[in-house]
């Protein structure tokens, strides 16, 4: 058994996508693709793969992860032409590397991540203020042994735009966008306030620095 | 009215549920910017629901498989979109490039189900065109039926101009070629709309119901005279024809959410309460090769793990064995899953069980339709009640912990006793379980799903009366405190939803009206019971100077006009009435598939039977093509 990690896009309309609904566009384009999916055993066979943590119905992502589980050997160039000829729009890998036994699981590595929020019809002043409080709220402690220090909360960016603004944050992975989203909006007549927003990078705090999960150098396509 | 901005849509869809439903994008999905004739596909009802129809998906391939033809699909947006169409003045879309669809030169719906026509209506108004067809102009598109529900037009006769009466695959291509004929009328649109309806309506199917028989417009009441009729089309080559290579991949959770194979068109069984037995006829089994090849082809196409071998009645296919043990051996494609539809329990066999016992099992459905053996036989629906316990004591013992069992409540003669016999059947079945699994009997399920009979129009139980609207609510009861036991799970079907139906399967000219005035009290998706409104139906019949429920309790006389005996099926309508007839005296009729024709008068030279490998007493195999 292989395993080969995956980043890939949900960008475009594929954003309206709901999570469990991106599953199934993925593994179908991945039996399209011929991927040999290993498939678990037992009653109700199941394919063994797994995903970054879910992404809500109208967030984007640039650099989304998958680990997909292979009966034998594809390597990773492979794996991402063949996948990017069977996506649909909106869905691209730009990413790949075949795993070995170092790597841990998306769900063990993965502790923090970037997004960037495009806001209309709101005042930037008034969205740096909501942030001081949500950052205060989102502070995590450190750990107790003080060896890694946790994800605090970093507003990275801010940038007035016409009548609006656009941020760039980063959270860690538990964080909760919608409420975050809420937090920053405060204040504001939020009846149908527009916004849009999208993870651009998922990362890997192991205590000193952000690890790129893919780190991928042969493999990455420039976005 | 138009998409203004590229995003527009991008304010809409963080309000709604599901936006992937309005979406488009799928893989498969066919974009043309060349095209001559462009046409929207409408199935009314949701995306996830809209997608499962094999007939659209079908007749999409075939009219993108035209080089000057370019079809969308539309599918009818849930209430929380209707919302914001409405409140925003924007018009109803097709998936594939949001173009508006009055902007089509035609409109194609799939009338699959009475319960859908007020979405038809709701998709003519968000589109922005008349209901009404006469007011239809020049710049408008052109509205056409088919589906079941055109077999009976009259009750939306109002609202089409065209109705296509039976199979599609020949006659959509025929329709586009009198667009290309006639396209300097159509050019000039204004004045040209009423020729060019009367010249579709020329091709043999195609129903104009404001032209025909003479022209002006019908009378309200009841059947147009004899006169003139339509006859059914039937696709030819169908058991050569190869199935969709591409269907759409759906992002959503679809009904059916794996690749569908039509194995088979029609049926010989001759179930009394069933009009698609009748209407598809004739039996058409596709061969083996064909069914591997294009399931694999499918596969390969869309990614599906699943394949279901669909058809009215999959178990009667004549080397169904071969095809299943060819997509389980897996060798043109790796399949997780097959699954067939309801399972003729005369045919079920432990091989058959087997041979999917390997893959992920879907659960096992049975449609004994009625608790007695005396009511199946006035149905004419062989099932022994010993064939059925053996084999769910196979089922059972094979693996397989869920079986659902489908039953209808109102059938012609039915009394108590047969629903007596309906719960003591259920024992019976769970007793089989405990026999063969013993306590681990006990984490059995079984599904007992009960419907209302709805007389079909060109079913020999045209002429019988849906139930009452009392007595169905009584016999409900009756089974629910029956069905106790904590493994059986009792589904029943909303009654007054089903005299709806019946009303409107059985109605005539009278029926429009009441049909609009239902919508513009604001009926809609029917068809779901959180949706459904009686009251909205009764006032609206009322005002229409009907009673609903008389509407659909009425029972017709032999000698009566029928509003659809105009729709000419292919079938005897003696033979019709004998077989109503044989019913009332509990008198069945043997498959013609197995055992002697019928004479129901459908095959003749033209027309007939395919069948893979003809059993040896076959009646069919005297017009075998």
């Amino acid at each position: 058994m292989v395993k080969v990690r995956v980043s890939f896009t949900k960008l475009a309309d594929m954003r309206w996508l709901s999570h469990r609904e991106l599953v199934r566009a993925l593994m179908r384009a991945a039996r399209r693709a011929g991927l040999p999916v290993k498939y678990s055993e037992g009653f109700s066979p199941h394919p063994k793969v797994a995903f970054s943590p879910a992404l809500a119905v109208g967030v984007g992502g640039r650099n989304e992860l998958m680990d997909l589980a292979l009966t034998e050997l594809v390597e990773a160039p492979a794996v991402l032409s063949r996948l990017n000829q069977t996506f649909p729009p909106g869905i691209k890998a730009n990413g790949a590397r075949v795993l070995d036994s170092n790597d841990k699981s998306l769900g063990k590595i993965l502790n923090c991540a970037d997004y960037a929020c495009k806001f209309d019809d709101v005042d930037a002043a008034m969205v740096s203020a909501s942030w001081g409080r949500a950052e205060r709220a989102l502070s995590m402690p450190a750990g107790e042994d003080g060896s890694v220090k946790a994800i605090q909360p970093l507003l990275l960016k801010l940038v007035e735009t016409n009548g609006g603004c656009e941020v760039l944050l980063r959270l860690p992975i538990e964080a909760k966008m919608s409420w975050v989203i809420s937090e920053l909006t405060a204040g504001h007549d939020s009846e149908e306030l527009r916004h849009k927003c999208e993870r651009v990078n998922l990362w890997h705090f192991d205590g000193v620095r952000l690890r790129d999960p893919i780190a991928a150098v042969a493999n990455k396509i420039k976005n | 009215m138009a998409i203004r901005r590229k995003d527009e849509l991008d304010d809409i869809f963080p309000l709604v549920r599901k936006p992937a439903r309005y979406i488009g994008g799928e893989w498969n999905q066919c974009l043309k910017t060349e095209f001559k004739f462009r046409v929207a596909l409408a199935y009314p009802d949701i995306y996830e629901v809209g997608m499962s129809n094999i007939g659209l998906q079908i007749l999409y391939e075939i009219i993108n498989d035209l080089p000057d033809c370019f079809a969308e699909r539309v599918y009818a947006p849930w209430a929380d979109m209707e919302e914001q169409l409405r409140r925003r003045r924007l018009p109803l879309f097709s998936l594939e490039t949001r173009t508006p669809i009055a902007d089509f030169d035609m409109l194609g719906f799939t009338l699959q189900h009475e319960l859908t026509y007020t979405n038809v209506l709701n998709m003519l108004d968000l589109a922005g065109l008349p209901l009404e067809a006469a007011e239809r102009s020049g710049g408008h598109p052109l509205v056409i039926a088919g589906g079941p529900g055109a077999l009976n037009p009259e009750p939306m006769a109002e609202f089409i101009d065209l109705f296509v009466i039976g199979e599609g695959e020949d006659v959509v291509p025929e329709i586009f070629s009198a667009y290309r004929q006639h396209e300097a009328d159509f050019e000039a649109g204004k004045s040209g709309r009423d020729a060019f309806i009367k010249k579709i309506a020329s091709i043999d199917g195609v129903y104009a119901p404001r032209f025909a028989g003479g022209g002006g417009n019908r009378g309200a009441k009841s059947s147009p005279s004899a006169g003139f009729s339509v006859s059914r089309r039937i696709a030819t080559d169908f058991a050569s024809r190869r199935p969709p290579r591409a269907p759409i991949v759906p992002f959503l959770e679809t009904i059916h959410d794996r690749s569908v194979i039509e194995v088979m068109r029609g049926c010989s069984r001759g179930c009394r309460f069933c009009q698609a037995g009748v209407v598809y006829r004739p039996v058409r089994e596709r061969p083996v090769d064909l069914i591997v090849e294009a399931a694999a082809g499918q596969g390969r196409a869309c990614g599906f793990d699943e394949v279901s071998l669909a058809s009215l009645s999959s178990t009667d296919h004549s080397r169904i064995m071969a095809a299943i043990e060819s997509l389980a051996a897996g060798e043109r494609f790796d399949w997780r899953s097959i699954s067939l539809p309801s399972l003729r329990t005369d045919r079920f066999s432990v091989e058959l069980a087997e041979k999917i016992a390997g893959l992920k099992r879907t659960g096992l459905t049975f449609a004994p339709e009625a608790g007695t053996e005396r009511l199946r036989r006035v149905i004419n629906k062989g099932i022994s009640e010993s064939d059925l316990l053996e084999t769910a004591k196979k089922a059972f013992g094979t693996g397989w912990s869920r079986i659902k069992l489908y039953f209808m409540i109102g059938l012609p003669t039915e009394t108590m006793e047969d629903l007596a016999g309906l719960v003591d059947l259920v024992g019976k079945v769970l007793a089989a379980g405990d026999e063969v699994l013993g306590r681990a009997g006990r984490g059995i399920k079984v599904t007992v799903s009960v419907s209302c009979f709805i007389p079909k129009p060109h079913s020999p139980f045209q002429w019988a009366g849906a139930l009452g609207l009392a007595e169905i609510l009584k016999r409900q009861q009756f089974l629910k405190t029956r069905l106790r036991d904590r493994r059986v799970d009792y589904k029943w079907h909303e009654a007054t939803a089903s005299i709806v139906e019946a009303a409107i399967a059985r109605g005539d000219r009278r029926t429009g009206p009441a049909i609009r005035e239902a919508y513009k009290r604001g009926a809609r998706f029917d068809g779901w019971s959180d949706q459904f409104n009686y009251d909205y139906w009764r006032d609206a019949f009322e005002a229409a100077g009907m009673d609903v429920e008389s509407e659909a309790t009425r029972i017709f006389s032999l000698a009566a006009d029928l509003p659809w005996d105009h729709i000419n099926v292919g079938v005897e309508r003696e033979w019709l009435a004998d077989e109503y007839d044989k019913a009332l005296r509990g008198e069945s009729t043997p498959d013609c598939r197995y055992e002697a024709c019928s004479v129901c008068g459908l095959c003749d030279a033209e027309v007939g039977p395919v069948i893979q490998d003809p059993a040896p007493g076959s009646g069919a195999k005297a017009w075998l093509k």
